[in-house]
């Protein structure tokens, strides 16, 4: 089975299926990384052209990375930003397509930016993260992580706790957990909450004891406080007091319960330092998948779509 | 210490008007109600018909400590709820500095339980300072012990902010005691705006500066699902809509 399309935009637009090919298709990406020399000609002659309006360190290395491993060339745009700005999305998305550019990865602040691009150019594009709406790359690492230590997805008890208004890794692991079958219960400052958030087939618990009531699985977002938050959420230390994940809140979950944040972390506020550095926190192992999970995207998509086939 | 009070009114239901009960204290605490009472023991005093009633509670009270005790401290005024008759208070939390993080909130409790006579409850502000701009640190004031929260005689203009404060009051099912007074309208004005104002060259609130401001309130208290009280309602329009509105209550 293979995914008829072009581009990449977030999970809302995958099914199930979908998902559990583009999962088992980075485990068997995991065997080429595991190897001594990580090199593979899937995308041999073809060109990765990165493309972030956004600050990002760990994202733009998974890609590059990922592209690298598969023999494809790279370059990152990032640092003509100067121009990027002078430039319209899609003027920018034709001169890197008339240039013959193959993949376009796109991280940009305004939702939707990735499909704009996507319907004005014939390269695929590959969205690292539009604004508040989606990241698949995350979440799909997210998802393969959590396959990895529990096996299977249906009736997995799932708690999201957190900024759930800004994060788009969590919104794009909303979809895909409830689509692969798995319970998913929410949580943070009610100033945070999606409004509509029920509609997503989740559950809303005010408490974050009761979300994370014998959960396997707790994945928590970025707190991020600017100067516009002020009216959201008083401070950090709050957001500390009632929903860090400690060990007092583990106390609720499985005993096997697996801890996870999209990174980069804020030691003691989102999780406190005695669980970082615990067993059951796997960020370390969601890393690990990162670039394993870029590949599968890369691989599949130079499979079916755009410019390609 | 065992003290019987005989020969009391009591106007309260379930007790009737029409007789006279005798209340039977032992420890501090009532432990008995009815008529003609008779206790080995005790202590009695002789009311002779006086209304004995439950202490009184006064929901908006400026305690002035910390900051102006010049004008009043805790133990003055509790003296006076005391005298009055008023067993239970809250407290504003226009106080300097203002009731907006624990530490304020536990400093009049722990002074309130050495030197007041009465029952004094805590309000915590809504936002920093009662400023209006930043949410306050709710959460741990309502951990410290306060009874619900309110930004004294202050109102917050922008919708947005009280919205934010009503959603994540959520979290704690703490009531809301609003002030509701757009200043814009309101002004310098020292009298009800109307005719007799105008006679006497005095400056006017109109109705529309409370009345304005209630709906609003109350449209935002409906969709958020807050715990919405509006304090010292002063014109029919506004009684109208409290009375209309779901799960709204005032004063």
């Amino acid at each position: 089975m293979a995914l008829h399309r072009k581009d990449f935009f977030g999970l809302r637009d995958l099914t199930a299926d979908d998902i559990r090919y583009i999962l088992s298709t980075a485990e068997t990406m995991k065997y080429i990384l595991n190897q001594k020399n990580k090199k593979a000609p899937h995308l041999q002659g073809k060109s990765v052209i990165i493309l972030f309006y956004e600050q990002s360190a760990r994202a733009k290395l998974s890609y590059e990375l990922a592209a690298q491993h598969l023999s494809a060339n790279v370059v990152d745009m990032t640092n003509s930003a100067h121009s990027m700005e002078r430039e319209s999305l899609q003027d920018m998305g034709q001169l890197v397509d008339q240039m013959g550019a193959d993949f376009i990865i796109l991280r940009h602040p305004m939702a939707g930016a990735a499909r704009l691009l996507a319907e004005c150019v014939e390269a695929s594009v590959i969205n690292a993260g539009d604004g508040y709406n989606e990241n698949p790359g995350q979440s799909l690492l997210d998802l393969l992580t959590i396959k990895e230590r529990k096996g299977s997805f249906e009736g997995l008890k799932v708690a999201i706790i957190g900024d759930l208004l800004h994060s788009r890794v969590a919104k794009s692991n909303i979809w895909g957990l409830t689509k692969l079958g798995a319970e998913v219960c929410v949580s943070g400052p009610p100033t945070f909450l999606l409004p509509g958030i029920e509609k997503f087939g989740v559950q809303v618990h005010y408490d974050v004891r009761e979300a994370v009531n014998q959960a396997d699985v707790i994945l928590t977002t970025r707190m991020r406080m600017e100067a516009q938050d002020k009216t959201f959420l008083p401070s950090l230390d709050e957001y500390k007091r009632f929903f860090r994940i400690d060990h007092n809140l583990l106390r609720y979950a499985k005993e096997d319960a697996i801890v996870m944040h999209p990174g980069p972390i804020q030691r003691g506020i989102e999780i406190s330092d005695g669980v970082i550095d615990s067993p059951q926190c796997i960020i370390n192992d969601q890393i690990a998948n990162s670039v394993a999970v870029r590949m599968a995207m890369f691989y599949i998509l130079s499979q079916m779509g755009g410019a390609l086939a | 210490m065992k003290t019987i009070l005989k020969n009391c009114k009591l106007i309260t239901p379930p007790f009737s008007e029409e007789k006279l009960y005798d209340i039977f204290i032992e420890g501090g605490l009532i432990a008995d109600i009815g008529e003609n009472l008779h206790v080995e023991d005790a202590k009695e005093l002789d009311l002779d018909g006086h209304v004995v009633l439950p202490g009184f509670i006064d929901m908006h009270c400026n305690i002035c400590e910390p900051g102006f005790e010049n004008i009043e401290d805790i133990s003055t005024v509790s003296r006076s709820a005391a005298r009055g008759g008023f067993t239970s208070i809250t407290c504003e939390p226009n106080t300097k500095p203002v009731i907006d993080n624990k530490t304020v909130v536990e400093y009049i409790i722990s002074k309130s339980k050495a030197q007041a006579s009465v029952n004094i409850y805590p309000y915590g502000s809504m936002s920093m300072g009662c400023e209006g701009t930043a949410i306050a640190e709710i959460g741990e004031m309502y951990e410290a012990g306060v009874v619900a929260i309110s930004d004294g005689d202050e109102f917050i203009d922008s919708a947005a902010l009280m919205r934010n404060v009503m959603r994540y009051s959520r979290m704690f099912d703490l009531p809301i005691m609003t002030h509701c007074e757009d200043r814009s309208l309101s002004g310098k004005g020292v009298m009800n705006e109307g005719y007799t104002a105008s006679c006497l060259g005095l400056s006017g609130m109109p109705r529309e500066a409370e009345e304005l401001q209630v709906a609003r309130n109350i449209l935002l208290a409906e969709i958020t699902g807050a715990r919405l009280h509006i304090a010292h309602v002063s014109t029919g329009g506004s009684v109208r809509m409290v009375r209309d509105a779901k799960n709204v209550v005032c004063r």
